[in-house]
């Protein structure tokens, strides 16, 4: 399969404000953290708040400053080392969809204005007449009609704003689409929706999706391999299947016993004990294992070193000692 | 903008009602702050027609009749001139008017471009920026205008100047306080990615957003160009006669209480003018922010 | 006698644009030691319905109908009236814990005070309960920890400390709004165990709100579901998960992705929740409704008791007695 990313090593670290006399204070958001993207995969990567999902996602798109490692794009551009010339070049092709519908949208714009202004920025010379044309096409392609297309966005539900922030991330026909949370604000039968419309798009205009969520089972329903992050981290990645049914990691385990079905029978039944603590601070991670603190399996070697991902049977890729 | 209109003629589909349009029907919904605009409205044509049409002039001196109380022929009586308060009221007003207004654009303009670039460039252009503003804070305004106008002598030019100069300050700090949130907002982050260029982003994404907030500050930014203007007429500074102010007028007034109507009258229209405008503010405030 | 009885009630707000109509006449009961489940979606009415019955609405809300708490009405009551049982024998959680804690004093004073206005403790009393409600939702070395600020704590641990709160004067009726919504999975376990705990412990009724069918399955006894302002559907909790009767609960049901099995598509209810400043005639789901007619648009909508607590508001007629299925199965597939 042939790899539309590459990341080697990434590292996101942010430097916290010093105090007067304090010592530099360093976050560790993204840590070492290595994976391929195949072209027309959905990939999806979960973990808790703070777990760096979302600063990998945002680094991807250049809203983050990556602060070492590389991000190979289409085996040839640098995304780590590229300039803002390069950046401007590389925005054609990936495609960020953000978390608050509403508030990615600038209230002061009409839906047509919103669409068409990445077609504005990349093509001026484009002719109105070809830019509305391009503008319905997405419109329709995302389930908004015609009449929509003069309006503001507070005359909107979320999902539907959602549609337009899709439409607007699809006119350059990029590559790459990063979902960050795309559909945790929604509500559930409009989620539905949604999840439904990215998965179509997905295979219609074959796509390579990142898909960031807290959310297990959106995941699974949408995702071909799936990566679990934990304290910027990769804990597991490995194929959907696996994941779901048989993974290594002690994490993985504990994040899918904590969803709550919806299914009482199930709820009675589940007799596992709610993983204890809390995430460690960022600016602190544990010496060893990052999982250690929590992990029901830890030992004192987990405590002192830290697992390198390593390759299981079933082609998974698992950071643990006890996998 | 010409791509809705273009819409409008191949689809047939009308630009919906924006931003202003709503606001407005929010606003006329408060009926303190319509009739206070009104009120201001019809102030502000009086201070232009009352003058142009009276029979009186606001500098003719008429010694023979100075000092009168108010009557149907000069209904806020004379001055010790013999001057018609009437008309030296109104046009007093209308200096006042045309120094609050003049002094706000200039406000505006400055400090709406220079809050909106400090905060969307951050980092050190920002500090330098607001450390200048700071610096320009700590500089007495009294001081400043008194110097000012004993240097280049006095003129109405001058004295707006000065207003002017220091009134900018809040202004930017205001707007850059703004831009900065707006900044972190994910229509902002959606405009960088979709490869929209810096000053693009100010003037389509920023600015727009911001002048719910500037109409709202403009609003309070003209009464206090009222009062400033005033405490420099009071001083003595700014206006000269035979030209006169409510600032100049009520300074007269308040040497003369056995005639209580050279104050009355100045003191109650711009003290109905102030509370008009308080009542506007509130209801552009809630107009233009919803919730 | 049930613990909490509403009736009729009526929330509406008025707008420049209108009047929202949030909650429309809308009946349940609380019993004794239960936990009932409200789920709907944004709009359906219900917070709006358990901050009227706190008395927290906004100031441009009118409620009608009735709320009776341990037969007390509490409609129309002033807010003097209101202190005596808010706080006391009634509290409330909601998803955001600093909306009820102050950031400005230290949970040691604020937990202390509480128990000294409404139980009159002595605060040496009021502090070792205090210490003992923290160590029961989980806080660890609660004893140092009283003393530190609402912000020193971290998300989870702030939750904790507002259902302390809330339990310090032994309420009989908790009601939690949301209350792991902003939470992550791992720590919304914790806390869902700690409201089950609780509620074997201390026998207390407890009104949770989400919207979050997983949620429900774990914590309730009994759900309504509600929507856009009416209560669609009531029932224990096997009734609502595997025979659901009204179109809006069985369309919900199935638009949940779930861990346990896999579809390729997800099951949607088309369009959009209605307008609450225009509701339409007849029932408000006619719109996004498969099994919608013509009786749906115009007119009331009856309400069909099957008898043990089990009820929905719907046309379409199903023949259940004494809350049980007679023959005619509802052709859904629970997932």
């Amino acid at each position: 399969m042939e790899k539309l990313l590459e990341i080697k090593d990434l590292k996101v670290y942010f430097e916290l404000k010093r105090s007067l006399l304090g010592k530099k204070r360093i976050v560790y958001a993204v840590d070492n953290v290595s994976f391929d993207v195949y072209k027309g995969e959905t990939l999806g990567i979960v973990g808790e708040s703070g777990c760096g999902k979302s600063t990998l996602a945002r680094s991807l798109v250049g809203l983050n400053d990556i602060t070492d490692g590389n991000v190979v794009f289409l085996g040839k551009d640098n995304l780590a080392k590229a300039d803002s010339k390069r950046w401007h070049a590389l925005r054609q092709e990936i495609q960020f969809i953000f978390q608050d519908p509403v508030a990615s949208l600038n209230p002061r714009m009409t839906v047509a204005e919103i669409i068409a202004e990445p077609l504005n920025v990349y093509y001026p010379k484009m002719k109105d007449e070809e830019v509305l044309a391009k503008v319905l096409d997405m419109m329709h392609l995302v389930g908004l009609s015609d009449n929509q297309i003069n309006r503001y966005p507070q005359e909107f539900s979320g999902g539907q704003c959602q549609r337009i922030g899709i439409a607007r991330a699809l006119v350059l026909n990029p590559k790459l689409i990063i979902c960050d949370e795309s559909v945790s604000a929604l509500d559930v039968s409009i989620k539905a929706q949604i999840i439904n419309l990215l998965k179509d798009l997905q295979k219609k205009l074959s796509l390579t999706v990142i898909f960031i969520s807290h959310d297990l089972s959106v995941v699974k329903h949408i995702c071909d391999r799936v990566l679990v992050m934990y304290l910027g981290n990769i804990m597991e990645l490995a194929t959907k299947e696996v994941i779901y049914k048989n993974h290594h990691h002690p994490y993985t385990q504990a994040l899918l016993a904590a969803v709550p079905s919806a299914n009482p029978k199930v709820e009675k039944h589940k007799h596992v004990k709610p993983l204890e603590g809390e995430l460690p601070s960022p600016l602190h991670p544990p010496q060893g294992c990052v999982f250690s603190t929590r992990c029901p399996l830890a030992d004192d070697g987990c405590k002192s070193a830290r697992p390198e991902l390593r390759y299981m049977d079933d082609g998974a890729l698992v950071a643990c000692f006890k996998a | 903008m010409v791509f809705s209109k273009r819409i409008k003629e191949t689809l047939g589909v009308p630009k919906a009602k924006g931003f202003w349009q709503n606001a407005f029907r929010r606003f006329s919904h408060n009926k303190l702050a319509m009739v206070s605009l009104i009120i201001i409205l019809l102030l502000a044509l009086l201070c232009v027609i009352v003058p142009m049409l009276s029979q009186y002039s606001y500098s003719q001196p008429d010694f023979t009749g100075s000092l009168q109380t108010p009557n149907l022929k000069h209904l806020f009586g004379t001055d010790g001139l013999g001057r018609d308060l009437y008309v030296r009221s109104f046009i007093g007003g209308r200096i006042t008017f045309e120094i609050a207004f003049a002094a706000t654009v200039v406000v505006l303009l400055i400090g709406v471009l220079y809050g909106s670039i400090a905060g969307f460039m951050g980092g050190k252009i920002d500090s330098l920026m607001m450390r200048f503003v700071d610096v320009l804070y700590g500089v007495p305004f009294l001081f400043f205008s008194i110097l000012l106008l004993t240097l280049f002598g006095q003129s109405l030019m001058l004295s707006f100047v000065a207003i002017a100069a220091i009134s900018w300050l809040d202004m930017s700090r205001v707007v850059r306080g703004q831009t900065l949130s707006l900044k972190q907002k994910e229509f902002v982050e959606a405009a960088v990615i979709a490869g929209v260029g810096k000053w693009k982003i100010i003037i389509r994404h920023i600015i727009p957003n911001l002048m719910g907030v500037v109409v709202v500050y403009a609003a309070l930014v003209v009464p206090n160009m009222i009062v400033l203007s005033a405490v420099l007429s009071f001083f003595g500074l700014g206006v000269m006669e035979p030209m006169t102010s409510w600032g100049l007028l009520i300074s007269d007034g308040s040497q003369n209480m056995d005639s209580w109507w050279l104050l009355l009258f100045p003191a109650m229209l711009m003290t109905i003018t102030l509370l008009a405008f308080a009542f506007v503010v509130n209801g552009l405030r809630d107009a233009l922010d919803p919730r | 006698m049930p613990i909490l009885e509403v009736k009729n009630l009526n929330v509406s707000f008025k707008t420049i644009d209108g009047v929202v109509q949030a909650v429309n006449n809308v009946s349940f009961n609380v019993e004794h030691g239960e936990v009932l489940g409200i789920v709907g979606e944004s709009g359906s009415g219900k917070s709006q319905s358990v901050l009227a019955i706190m008395g927290l609405l906004a100031s441009n809300a009118t409620v009608t109908g009735s709320i009776k708490f341990l037969g007390q009405e509490l409609v129309g009551v002033n807010t003097k009236a209101l202190n005596k049982v808010r706080g006391n024998k009634l509290s409330i959680i909601f998803q955001d814990p600093m909306t009820s804690l102050n950031p400005y004093l230290t949970i040691k004073s604020q937990m202390t005070e509480v128990l000294m206005l409404h139980k009159g403790m002595s605060k040496h009393d009021a502090v070792i309960e205090s210490i003992r409600m923290l160590d029961f939702v989980g806080i660890p070395e609660a004893k140092e920890r009283i003393g530190l600020y609402p912000h020193e704590f971290s998300g989870g641990m702030r939750q904790r400390v507002m259902i302390a709160m809330a339990l310090l004067c032994r309420p009989e009726l908790l009601i939690a709004d949301e209350p792991t919504t902003a939470l992550d999975v791992t720590v919304q376990a914790q806390i869902l165990k700690i409201l089950r705990d609780l509620q074997t412990e201390f026998k207390m009724s407890i009104i949770l709100i989400t919207h979050d069918m997983g949620v429900v399955a774990n914590a309730c006894d009994r759900v309504n579901v509600m929507y856009a302002g009416q209560l669609m559907e009531s029932g224990s909790l096997d009734n609502i998960f595997y025979e659901p009767q009204h179109p809006y609960t069985q369309a919900l049901l199935a638009s949940i992705p779930s861990l346990e099995h896999e579809v390729e598509r997800l099951a949607t209810i088309p369009g959009e929740p209605p307008n609450l400043l225009a509701l339409p005639d007849g029932c408000v789901f006619q719109g996004r409704c498969h099994k919608v007619h013509q009786e749906c648009k115009g007119g009331d909508v009856v309400v069909q008791d099957f008898g043990a607590g089990r009820f929905m508001k719907c046309n379409l007629m199903q023949n259940l007695t004494n809350g049980i299925n007679q023959g005619i199965t509802s052709n859904v597939v629970v997932n």
